[in-house]
């Protein structure tokens, strides 16, 4: 009870209340004086009956009232309960104004019986269980999954940004957990010149286990396996001290791989680089001149598996790009100025005319994943060049079919990320002419998307800050491999590339507007039993195998690749949205449909997080 | 009406106590109060009725009265100032109540708004309450005004400034102060200094003030019973051994020589603790004095803290149950914990590799042989172990379990009123204890058995005894919710805190009378 006016607003029921109250039950014309008296009779029951009600809360050892509170506390007044209202979800208070009047309720459904009855009965709920972990051991904590990270990400930053913490630490490094910098450097050391012992990365015997276990099931045949490891990569604390050896081994079994052409090896060693940038605990500055070389080979490499011409080496750039596009957002700052680097590496394949069509489509796809200014500055003023160089390919006078896939390809990717854009910066009416003079032979094709673009209603799309899109769909049926593809919400721009030319129903559109940390890539080797027609499968010939060698001694394996490799993105939203209906199956590659194909499935699905509860911010 | 009709009650009261009969069948006719019954209040409710809040002071008035007190509290001398400043809340209640009594809402909310917030931090949570009270019909069957007016807040006080106060009450004729302070506050005097902020708010708080310096001058035997002689008891055991093993000679010699160190230093009395016999207490048996030798034993073992040797942390987490668990218990040698659950089950979990077994039906218990050394063991049922067990029986959230000292049982209290004592070793239920009217928050197994306490809404504590379904006593005087209860380590007195905001410690061996 303070003077402040605030705290004291809605303490007590309005005349109002009482009166629709009354007329609820029947009562017609209650007079203002009763309304008034019950108003306050009323609200100081109310407030005792809480103030009860708090008892059996801080007795129950919680911070929020429950509805058994009120229960409870009506109990020992000896009223009778409210029997229904049990909700074990937290109910919002919907608050609505207008006409000068302010309105609270519960948004009550109608609830169909019938189909109460009908659906399936709710799973039951998990059994209680205890469990039991060391918090600390003699002082120490433990490095496992439920304490935190024993460096904070704030410390390894430190670490990169300033040498000397690190000579400083390893004088007091026994605090630390383990006692790497062993006890031969005795005290006389000290006195000495410090600077060579820097980095004695020792690992424990444990350590060495898990990096063998982990690589080893990382790159291995076994999908499940695989999926653990990276899981165990993305989620688990105390990863610091490994982290110098995974990068090296990322970044040799990317220069090897290059040079076999191994395609799948090269997707396994990204889907590694994903899940240790995903890893919340660690802080990955120091290890960029290793990662970024690698990912940037992955998407701009001349050549990156067997058969350019029936792989879904596309795939592969696209996921690349996607990474780089992290890896920039996460990392980029005034001093390493990653992204202008990055920026000014894929740009410059789009300035020589010599670049091979697939290393084009990678440049192209590392600038537009980077953001709608990098599309409208880098990629918009070179799209009468890119043009010149498609053009002979489409227009079928190109020998060689590896060129026109590529040709397609690259029209696609710009068909999708360029339109938005152009919407944005070109004025309508939309004349063709105008296009096929600014835009070459893209020009045709972009002016429909853009067209699409403007067309589509604008109310569709729950624009996230910066979207100034709609979805545009494009034709892609031509495209040797399919990829389905949501939107990526790093990006400003919204693209769905889908087989058939229909139009993004709103549902799929929702969860669009997710935040970026809900999306989860999933690429997809192998697919186990449940069949998903709607899945677009990209086909990889069937035998595909091959061995690499690594300069390490232990980590030479012969892999067997899995028949299929196709790459998925998965948005762990409330739903998963399959963009393509069933109906539309892509136009494969003649011949290449193994007959053995195992059956497909998504593996690594997440679990699907409860629906968010709705907040209120819309009506207030 | 009904208000008149009860000061009208009190009257006729005042005038049966004078015996001034004439008044009286005057005032019954002219009242028509008929067939009034005799005694219908007792006299210290007639003082009350007619004191209560009966006010003829002019509303406004208030407000500059207090004003002005609070000023004079603010420009007296520093040594007086805190001790002064104790009567600010009390006058500060009492003058809301009247204004609410006599129907002046508006000023009382006034007053409330303007000076609730001023008062010490620790009295804000009462103030909200007391906030809440509007209305003169509010006021009856509210605890906290009930309080206030039965009760007269108690102030310690010194003499100079108790004098100074009565000066300025006098000098201002502020009727409205005079009656507050003569009417609802008590000043406990004491010779000497005025005390200081610090030595005020070491005692301030409570809902009806201070303790009285009388009230806390009994003799409190705050030391630990002497332990049973556990030498004795050693000695006569290896001789058993003797009897029955004589293949062993020298093992009686070993254990002499390990455990004087020990348990020897213990015999000396602490002249502060209790005589044994003060309260009667179960008498130990051999296995609990084997118990007590390993748990002192154990601690014998104890590594202090420090920056050398740190802590190892266990973290137990429940999972899956959803904002339901309301209390968590473990037993101090850390084999058991038990967890209460908002929908009234207990679960219990053995925290070492040792499974929780059932006792074997009496049948088979017939052919156990009693004199082995591990009949304990074999009283158990393999086939029974189990790591985690449920207790089903109460009606509502369980707010707290306690283990008996030897572990073989367990009590829980619940919001259904009941306290229930379940056997870990046949695991049922044993007895369920009622008698307190409303949700018990908390139960305490004595640290030597057989005793417990209780503490419920019904602003009572209670002991019991585990052989008897009635509670031995009752402890009331507390004025809101007892909220918790501990025994004393030598098992003489209990401590309930209370949301009164006082703590009692209540010595209730005196009465016992064995």
């Amino acid at each position: 009870m303070s003077g402040d006016p605030e705290m004291l607003y809605g303490t007590t029921l309005s005349v109002e209340s009482m009166k629709v109250i009354a007329e609820s039950i029947g009562l017609g014309a209650l007079p203002d004086d009763a309304a008034k008296e019950l108003a306050d009779d009323v609200s100081f029951k109310l407030k005792q009956i809480v103030q009860d009600a708090a008892k059996f809360m801080h007795h129950s050892k919680r911070q929020k009232l429950s509805i058994s509170d009120v229960d409870h506390a009506l109990k020992v007044r000896n009223i009778e309960p409210q029997y229904g209202f049990v909700a074990d979800d937290f109910i919002p208070f919907r608050f609505a104004s207008g006409g000068g009047r302010e309105l609270h309720f519960i948004e009550e459904k109608e609830v169909d019986l019938s189909e109460v009855i009908q659906t399936t009965q709710p799973k039951i709920p998990l059994e209680v269980t205890l469990r039991a972990h060391w918090l600390c051991v003699d002082g120490v904590q433990p490095t496992v999954p439920e304490n935190p990270p024993p460096l904070s990400k704030e410390s390894q930053a430190q670490d990169s940004v300033n040498p000397i913490k690190k000579l400083d630490q390893t004088l007091t490094k026994d605090v630390a957990g383990k006692p790497t910098t062993g006890k031969i450097h005795k005290l006389k050391n000290i006195e000495t010149v410090h600077v060579k012992q820097l980095a004695t990365h020792e690992l424990s015997v444990e350590q060495q286990l898990y990096y063998k276990e982990i690589t080893e099931a990382c790159v291995g045949s076994d999908e499940g396996r695989r999926a653990e490891a990276l899981q165990s990569l993305s989620c688990d604390p105390g990863l610091h001290e490994m982290l110098p050896r995974m990068c090296t081994f990322i970044a040799e079994g990317v220069k090897v791989n290059v040079v076999q052409n191994n395609l799948a090896l090269l997707i396994y060693l990204m889907r590694m680089v994903k899940a240790l940038i995903d890893n919340p605990s660690l802080y990955l500055e120091k290890y960029l001149h290793e990662f970024v070389p690698s990912v940037s080979t992955c998407i701009v490499s001349r050549q990156l598996c067997m058969r350019p011409e029936l792989d879904n080496h596309w795939a592969l750039r696209d996921f690349g790009s996607r990474l780089m596009a992290q890896i920039c957002k996460n990392f980029n700052t005034s001093t390493n100025n990653l992204q202008t680097r990055v920026t000014r590496l894929f740009s410059s394949a789009l300035q020589n005319d010599k670049t091979q069509l697939s290393s084009l489509y990678g440049a192209v796809a590392g600038l537009s994943e980077l953001g709608t200014e990098v599309i409208k500055v880098f990629i918009v003023p070179r799209l009468k060049f890119i043009s010149d160089r498609i053009e002979p390919q489409l227009q079928g006078s190109s020998i060689s079919n590896t060129d026109k896939i590529a040709a397609g390809h690259i029209r696609a990717m710009l068909q999708t990320k360029c339109a938005p854009v152009l919407k944005t910066i070109r004025n309508p009416p939309d004349v063709v002419d105008e296009y096929k003079r600014d835009y070459g032979f893209l020009g045709l094709t972009l002016h429909q998307a853009v067209v699409k673009a403007r067309n589509a209603p604008p109310t569709a799309v729950t624009t996230t800050a910066g979207n100034n899109s709609s979805s545009s769909i494009v034709n892609a049926s031509n495209t040797a491999s399919t990829i389905s593809r949501l939107s990526s919400a790093p990006q400003p721009q919204i693209s769905t590339r889908i087989n058939t030319p229909t139009s993004v129903t709103p549902a799929t559109q929702r969860p669009i507007s997710q935040p970026a940390q809900q999306q989860k890539f999933v690429i997809v080797t192998q697919r186990p039993s449940t069949p998903q027609p709607s899945t677009p499968t990209s086909i990889l010939p069937p035998n595909l195998s091959g061995t690499i060698k690594y300069p390490n001694p232990q980590s030479i394996n012969t892999i067997n690749l899995p028949q299929n490799i196709q790459v998925q993105k998965v948005q762990q939203s409330p739903k998963i949205v399959l963009v393509n209906p069933p109906s539309s199956q892509p136009t494969q590659p003649s011949g290449t449909q193994p007959p053995t194909n195992p059956r497909p499935i998504f593996v690594g699905q997440q679990e699907i997080p409860p629906p968010e509860l709705d907040d209120l911010s819309h009506l207030a | 009406m009904a208000e008149n009709k009860t000061e009208l009650l009190a009257v006729l009261q005042l005038l049966r106590k004078y015996n001034l009969k004439g008044t009286e069948d005057r005032l019954k006719q002219e009242a028509s109060l008929t067939d009034v019954p005799d005694n219908i209040q007792t006299e210290s409710e007639v003082s009350s009725v007619l004191a209560a809040y009966k006010s003829e002071g002019d509303p406004l008035t208030y407000e500059t009265a207090y004003v002005e007190l609070r000023r004079f509290v603010d420009e007296s001398l520093d040594i007086y100032k805190h001790e002064l400043a104790m009567i600010l809340y009390p006058v500060f209640v009492h003058m809301y109540l009247e204004l609410v009594y006599n129907n002046h809402e508006a000023q009382a909310k006034k007053l409330m708004e303007k000076f609730g917030p001023e008062q010490e931090h620790y009295y804000q949570e009462d103030i909200t309450r007391l906030a809440i009270v509007t209305k003169r019909d509010e006021m009856s069957g509210n605890d906290l005004t009930d309080t206030f007016k039965s009760n007269e807040f108690i102030i310690r006080i010194s003499r100079d400034t108790l004098s100074l106060l009565k000066r300025h009450l006098q000098e201002k004729k502020q009727s409205v102060i005079m009656n507050i302070v003569n009417e609802h506050l008590y000043f406990d005097l004491y010779e000497g200094v005025a005390r200081n902020k610090t030595q005020c708010e070491a005692t301030a708080g409570a809902m009806t003030g201070e303790a009285r310096r009388q009230d806390n001058k009994v003799k409190v035997y705050y030391g630990l019973l002497k332990e049973p002689d556990f030498n004795t008891f050693l000695e006569t055991k290896p001789e058993e051994d003797d009897d029955m093993d004589p293949d062993a000679p020298d093992k009686p010699k070993k254990k002499k020589a390990k455990k004087d160190p020990l348990f020897s230093k213990k015999s000396k009395t602490d002249p502060n603790a209790p005589a044994n016999d003060r309260m009667p207490l179960p008498v130990l048996k051999d296995i609990d004095k084997q118990e007590k030798i390993k748990a002192l034993r154990e601690a014998s073992k104890r590594v202090c803290l420090n920056a050398e040797t740190l802590p190892s942390v266990c973290f137990y987490s429940i999972l899956n149950a959803v904002h339901s668990v309301t209390c968590a218990e473990i037993s101090d040698d850390s084999s058991l914990i038990a967890i209460g659950f908002a929908d009234s089950i207990i679960k219990v979990w053995s925290l070492t590799p040792s499974k929780l077994r059932e006792m074997k039906p009496a049948e088979q218990l017939k052919d156990i042989d009693r004199d082995a050394d591990d009949v304990l063991v074999r009283m158990m049922d393999d086939r029974t172990a189990e790591t985690c067990r449920t207790f089903t029986g109460h009606n509502g959230p369980v707010y707290r379990c306690s283990y008996s000292p030897d572990k073989t049982m367990m009590l829980s209290c619940s919001e259904d009123t009941t306290i229930r004592l379940w056997s870990l070793h046949t695991w049922t239920c044993v007895v369920v204890y009622r008698g307190h009217l409303y949700p018990i928050w908390d139960v305490r197994f004595s640290p030597h058995g057989h005793y417990f306490a209780t503490c419920s809404h019904d602003k009572t504590a209670r002991l019991w005894a585990t052989d008897n379904n009635q509670p031995l006593r009752i402890f009331c005087g507390h004025y809101s919710d007892v909220d918790c209860v501990l025994f004393h380590p030598n098992s003489n007195y209990i401590a309930t805190g209370s949301s009164d905001r006082t703590v009692r410690f209540i010595a209730y061996s005196e009465y016992f009378q064995y």
